[in-house]
């Protein structure tokens, strides 16, 4: 045992040492995500076929509101899968930011009585929903084929759109969940910004469809240039998106995560004496 | 970080202090109107500067490997917030704390339990949550489900458990971490009569080799006497006696 390393507690730890902290327990990552996972499943009637309830039921409302009545451009394509694409990577986002936001909060007892990283608990729903995701992609090609519409070859590049999306959800996740500890706010406001959120982002609609005085919202919106990657690469017909917009965007992504991860750990050392 | 810890101790604290700050008509988890208003009407200018309260002060202490040091005081006395900061669940506002090894504390009852999932699970989950990866967990599996007596209902979920089952789950699971440190506040006191016989003979026997360190706190003197090699009390956040565990006890006495 004397070989056993040293370890010294202070009023302040490295930032090196944290992260090699969050590696060392990465096994605790996976079983919250499980536990969340069948928490989430057991009970219920639906079970699995949850994942694909919300996008499909988007698909078919916003479809109809922006494709039907709104006569918005598709590029030829059947408006409904412009819709899937969006809420494929929008749904991964909002379920991050959604489920994580009361991963602290809601876990007073854990928080105040055993030491672990706590940013293992918002990063959890990461690997819970990019589960998730997976079956999604599934069915969104299987949604594609029912329509007779088969991807380009671009779509070999579409994995590439997860890095911003998981910059987005874990940057987001991290504001929400910290600042939920200290704000019982967060957990009503939360819900109310990502129901709007799905509305002002590229998601129901091209972001070249918004007016050129508007066009500014999906570059400052740090999901949109996941999304239009993933429409470009997945749906034959689409044009290459802005380079600004994707540029933009991606750097709004990035910023949002390293703040996300600065804030997080800034607040973390309190959170046993707030909650 | 360096650190220069002899080889014989297993905990060194030095000069460490805890200072909670507390805002007059602050509370923490209040709404964000609340804060808004603070800010928008000036108010924090005139509210001066915070009250502190120092719930521990200049603690030097040096624990030796193998000892079982029992801390003891009237409540808010300080021991919950020693140990939270040896168990880094809070960081000090001053001093350090510099150990060798794993620390690892016995969670009170069921903290980190799932009720929906099985015993089975909630041993992974548990396990993890304490620090141990998926090796570790699978080699001390069949030692803690023996320990608990739970064989039957390992995959029932543990909201069907007795309220006994569960606490000598969360009991089993901590005593089989193979940690060099531990930290048991007031978790003997659990279970039946002789289950708790069981839980302080098997600290007596696993924590005992003189290689383990204990730290405990309990409000059941007996059990200090059985098993403490040392006895800290603590006045007002600042230690007041340290020693024996008899003179220990009579110290706590004579001020309780």
């Amino acid at each position: 045992m004397p070989d056993a390393t040293v370890q010294v507690i202070g009023p302040r730890l490295g930032k090196s040492d944290y992260f090699r902290a969050c590696w060392r327990q990465r096994t605790l990552l996976w079983y919250f995500a499980r536990r969340d996972l069948v928490v989430r499943y057991r009970q219920t009637l639906l079970g699995v076929a949850w994942v694909l309830l919300r996008p499909a039921l988007g698909m078919g409302v916003l479809g109809f509101l922006f494709g039907t009545l709104g006569n918005l451009p598709s590029h030829g394509l059947p408006y409904p899968l412009i819709v899937l694409v969006g809420m494929m990577g929008w749904q991964f986002v909002a379920s991050v930011v959604g489920e994580g936001t009361g991963s602290i909060a809601n876990s007073p007892s854990l928080i105040t009585k055993v030491y672990f990283p706590r940013l293992l608990m918002p990063a959890a729903g990461l690997l819970l929903n990019g589960v998730d995701f997976a079956v999604l992609v599934i069915f969104v090609f299987v949604a594609m084929a029912c329509y007779g519409v088969f991807p380009p070859t671009q779509a070999v590049l579409a994995p590439l759109a997860f890095p911003g999306l998981v910059a987005t959800a874990l940057g987001l996740a991290c504001w929400t969940s910290a600042l939920a500890v200290r704000f019982r706010d967060l957990r009503a406001l939360v819900p109310v910004g990502l129901q709007y959120g799905l509305l002002v982002s590229p998601v129901a609609y091209l972001s070249s469809s918004l007016p050129a005085a508007w066009a500014w919202t999906a570059w400052v919106n740090p999901v949109s240039a996941s999304i239009e990657w993933l429409r470009w690469c997945l749906l034959p017909g689409i044009p290459f998106p802005e380079t600004g917009l994707l540029t933009t965007s991606s750097a709004v992504a990035l910023v949002l995560l390293w703040s996300g991860l600065r804030y997080f750990r800034h607040a973390e050392s309190r959170f046993a004496d707030v909650l | 970080m360096f650190s220069d810890l002899p080889d014989e101790i297993a905990i060194r604290i030095s000069g460490l202090g805890k200072t909670y700050h507390i805002h007059t008509g602050w509370t923490p988890g209040v709404s964000l109107r609340d804060e808004i208003v603070r800010l928008a009407t000036l108010r924090f200018l005139r509210e001066g500067p915070a009250r502190t309260f120092a719930a521990l002060k200049e603690i030097d202490l040096d624990i030796r490997r193998g000892e079982v040091v029992t801390l003891l005081g009237a409540n808010g006395a300080g021991k919950s917030t020693l140990l939270k900061v040896l168990c880094r669940i809070t960081p000090p506002s001053e001093g350090t704390i510099t150990y060798r090894g794993r620390i690892a504390s016995i969670l009170e009852v069921g903290t980190g339990f799932h009720p929906e999932l099985s015993g089975r699970e909630n041993i992974y989950l548990n396990g993890a949550i304490l620090g141990l990866n998926r090796d570790e967990i699978n080699r001390a599996f069949p030692a803690i489900v023996a320990f608990a007596e739970i064989e039957e209902f390992l995959d029932e979920p543990i909201k069907r458990f007795s309220s006994g089952m569960q606490v000598r789950l969360a009991f089993s699971i901590a005593a089989h971490l193979d940690a060099d440190i531990l930290v048991i506040d007031e978790a003997l006191a659990v279970g039946d009569q002789a289950f708790r016989a069981k839980c302080v003979d098997h600290v007596r026997r696993h924590f005992f080799d003189g290689k383990r360190t204990v730290i405990l706190v309990s409000h059941d003197l007996d059990t200090l006497r059985a098993l403490g090699t040392r006895a800290v009390v603590l006045e007002h956040g600042r230690i007041a006696y340290d020693g024996p565990v008899e003179g220990g006890i009579a110290r706590y006495l004579g001020h309780a």
